[in-house]
């Protein structure tokens, strides 16, 4: 019973966050002075359109009726995003949910790529860190940490453009597929994919990994100065088994969340790596959105950032007490 | 061969030091454990009790060979363990066998317990080392009858909890399976009951001694508490050991030892004992002139307890005593030899 009400309560709180999400981006853009719509009502005045057809533009745009209430916008709004309608880009002057829909399966092939990879040198390296507390390793490998996390990646992605891409001339500086490649199971397209994610990737890692690592080796000096593991050396247990079955597994469960989270938010920064190396995923277009004002599209690819948050954070709260047993009793944890 | 102790601390000191910092430029010698023999026969309970940094942890540590000790010898059967670590000694036993055979139980068994497992897959990793010949089933029927034993019933319940999922006194009864599942020879008990409720301690002492019996095995068993250390080592038939900055005060079986204490300090500790002190005592004054401990970097000269003692005269000042052993018990004291020149010298000013 309480088990139950805990996953309600989550849900709940989900549902509820990305409906107010909505709402107020609903609102803003709504109540700025000189909004949108008035941008482009404008605009559109401006190149010689006549009134009346600029009011159907903008319903079309909009899903919006500029004469109704604003709660009749509102519902209008909602019941239209419930359906999966996004409205209409004014740039690319198709669905945003077909651009979306384009766009988001490579950005989140980047950022997911991405965030593996940072768990993954963190985990490995932050336990060897933790094994030879202390050692020049140790030392070294803390300071390198400090050093790329102080990093922008944007900073980085630039370098590495100009040192891979234009002085080398090893990997592409831009774009998501060389111009010949089509989508498709061939395993051309898959290479070529991976050849144009190596930079966004390695920046996002090299600088994104820095305080994961050292969380890690917090985590396992932890749990490696604990009585069970003592004993367990006392016990003559191998090393292995002990750093498997007793450190791995304590020192790296407390990072599961922080690994989820972690994916919602570096949806969010994709907005300037995709920029930085021209790749056309939500982030690009978010970016080319907010330089025309191309609301509809901003706002649906910022839906779905928050969306992909709320779910991130969602997720990480559920199974949470699936693999830390100590949740199942009580003592909850919560992602945030 | 069989004249050898179980295990024996001969002239043993552990010495840690504190490497110069910033601001200090001379590196400092702390001496936790300093010139102390002691030895532990089969199936027998020493009970090691003072204040607290007397080095009482270090000196367990030291026994069951965690601790590598800066000068003298530890002994397992007549062979020196730490030549055996180093591959020095001839002798027919291995490190390993050393090491399991030498176990620990925390203070703390909340974290002595891996979280993320059952107890009984805590329980089968001892069994899985010492018996691996022993088959999945088999491995199950032993670790209930082991908790049924320990007053963990229905085992098969308590078998499938986590370790959270246990009340501290159950806590303590899987740590206390777990280490004699290694059957161990000597297990050190470091303050293993005082984090336990007060009722709950003497059901714990009960309990280790009843498994004392069955699988043959010693305790070191380290106590702040005199009183919990008189019951256990008298219901155990072993001894007290009385420590004070690093060396023992006083060594002798737990009636002998409470009741006619030779050491000034051994009286103190028994003062400062409610339960030991009310019976024939009635309340006083602090028996000792100095409530501080001198610090262990510098200890004092003469008898480390001469700048406490409520009996210190000259002679402790200048001389170190050497320790007096008798029948059963020993004391570092001249006050417990006849023949002294301490009974000629003069007692220390108060303020001294």
């Amino acid at each position: 019973m309480r088990m139950n009400s805990y996953y309600l309560k989550r849900t709940v709180r989900a549902v509820l966050t990305v409906w107010i999400v909505i709402t107020i981006t609903f609102g803003m853009i709504r109540l700025l002075p000189g909004g949108p719509l008035e941008q482009l009502r404008g605009k559109l005045l401006r190149q010689g359109v006549s009134p009346s057809r600029v009011n159907a533009m903008i319903e079309s745009y909009q899903n919006v009726q500029p004469n109704q209430s604003i709660l009749e916008q509102y519902y209008e709004y909602m019941t239209a995003l419930l359906t999966g309608d996004l409205g209409q880009s004014f740039l690319q002057k198709e669905p945003v949910t077909a651009i979306i829909g384009d766009a988001l399966p490579w950005t989140v092939f980047v950022m997911v790529m991405s965030t593996l990879l940072i768990f993954v040198i963190a985990i490995g390296w932050g336990a060897l860190m933790a094994y030879w507390e202390g050692s020049t390793f140790d030392l070294v490998s803390s300071s390198a940490s400090i050093l790329f996390a102080a990093v922008p990646f944007y900073v980085l992605g630039i370098v590495l453009i100009i040192v891979f891409g234009y002085q080398l001339e090893l990997l592409p500086t831009g774009h998501r597929l060389s111009p010949t490649v089509e989508p498709g199971l061939s395993l051309l397209f898959v290479l070529d994919a991976i050849d144009h994610a190596i930079l966004p990737i390695t920046s996002m890692v090299l600088t994104g990994a820095g305080l994961q690592v050292l969380a890690m080796r917090g985590n396992a000096i932890q749990v490696l100065g604990s009585d069970f593991v003592r004993v367990a050396r006392l016990r003559g247990l191998s090393d292995r088994r002990i750093s498997v079955r007793y450190v791995a597994r304590n020192a790296i469960l407390p990072m599961y969340t922080g690994f989820l989270t972690l994916i919602g938010f570096n949806l969010g920064g994709s907005i300037i790596l995709e920029e930085v190396f021209s790749y056309p995923g939500i982030g690009y277009y978010m970016f080319q959105a907010l330089e025309a004002r191309d609301y509809p599209l901003m706002m649906g690819i910022f839906l779905i950032i928050t969306v992909a948050l709320v779910m991130a954070v969602y997720i990480a709260d559920l199974t949470y007490g699936l693999i830390d047993p100590r949740v199942k009793s009580g003592d909850s944890r919560e992602a945030y | 061969m069989s004249t050898d102790p179980l295990l024996r601390l001969e002239d043993v000191a552990v010495h840690f030091e504190n490497e110069a910092g910033l601001l200090t430029d001379e590196s400092e010698v702390v001496q936790a454990v300093d010139g102390l023999s002691l030895s532990i026969e089969e199936n027998d309970v020493v009970s090691l009790v003072g204040e607290s940094g007397c080095g009482k942890t270090t000196l367990g540590k030291t026994a069951i060979g965690l601790q590598r000790p800066t000068a003298g010898r530890v002994t397992y059967r007549g062979h020196d363990i730490w030549s055996v670590r180093d591959g020095e000694s001839d002798a027919d036993l291995s490190w390993q066998e050393i090491r399991q055979s030498l176990q620990i139980i925390h203070q703390d068994p909340g974290s002595s317990l891996n979280p993320n497992r059952r107890i009984l897959s805590i329980l089968s990793e001892p069994l899985r080392q010492v018996n691996p010949e022993l088959g999945t089933s088999e491995r199950r029927e032993r670790i209930y009858s082991l908790l049924e034993r320990v007053g963990m019933s229905p085992a098969q319940d308590f078998a499938d909890r986590y370790p959270h999922q246990l009340s501290g006194g159950e806590q303590q009864r899987v740590v206390l399976s777990r280490a004699l599942l290694m059957n161990p020879d000597v297990i050190l008990a470091d303050e293993a009951i005082s984090a336990l409720d007060v009722s709950l301690r003497v059901e714990m002492m009960d309990l280790m001694l009843e498994l004392q019996a069955v699988f043959d095995t010693s305790y070191i068993f380290i106590s702040h508490d005199l009183s919990n250390a008189r019951y256990f080592t008298q219901h155990g038939d072993g001894k007290i050991g009385v420590m004070y900055l690093g060396q023992l005060a006083e060594v002798g079986p737990a009636e002998q030892l409470i009741e006619d204490p030779q050491h000034p300090y051994t009286s103190v500790l028994r003062w400062a004992t409610p339960d030991l002190a009310a019976v024939d005592t009635p309340p006083q004054e602090l028996p000792m002139r100095k409530i501080d401990v001198p610090d262990p970097i510098d200890p004092p000269s003469g008898c480390r307890f001469h700048t406490r003692c409520p009996e210190a005269r000259e002679h402790c000042r200048q001389t170190d005593p050497k320790p007096v052993p008798a029948e059963e018990s020993s004391v570092r004291c001249f006050r417990a030899q006849s023949t002294s020149p301490y009974w000629d010298s003069e007692p220390l000013e108060e303020n001294d």
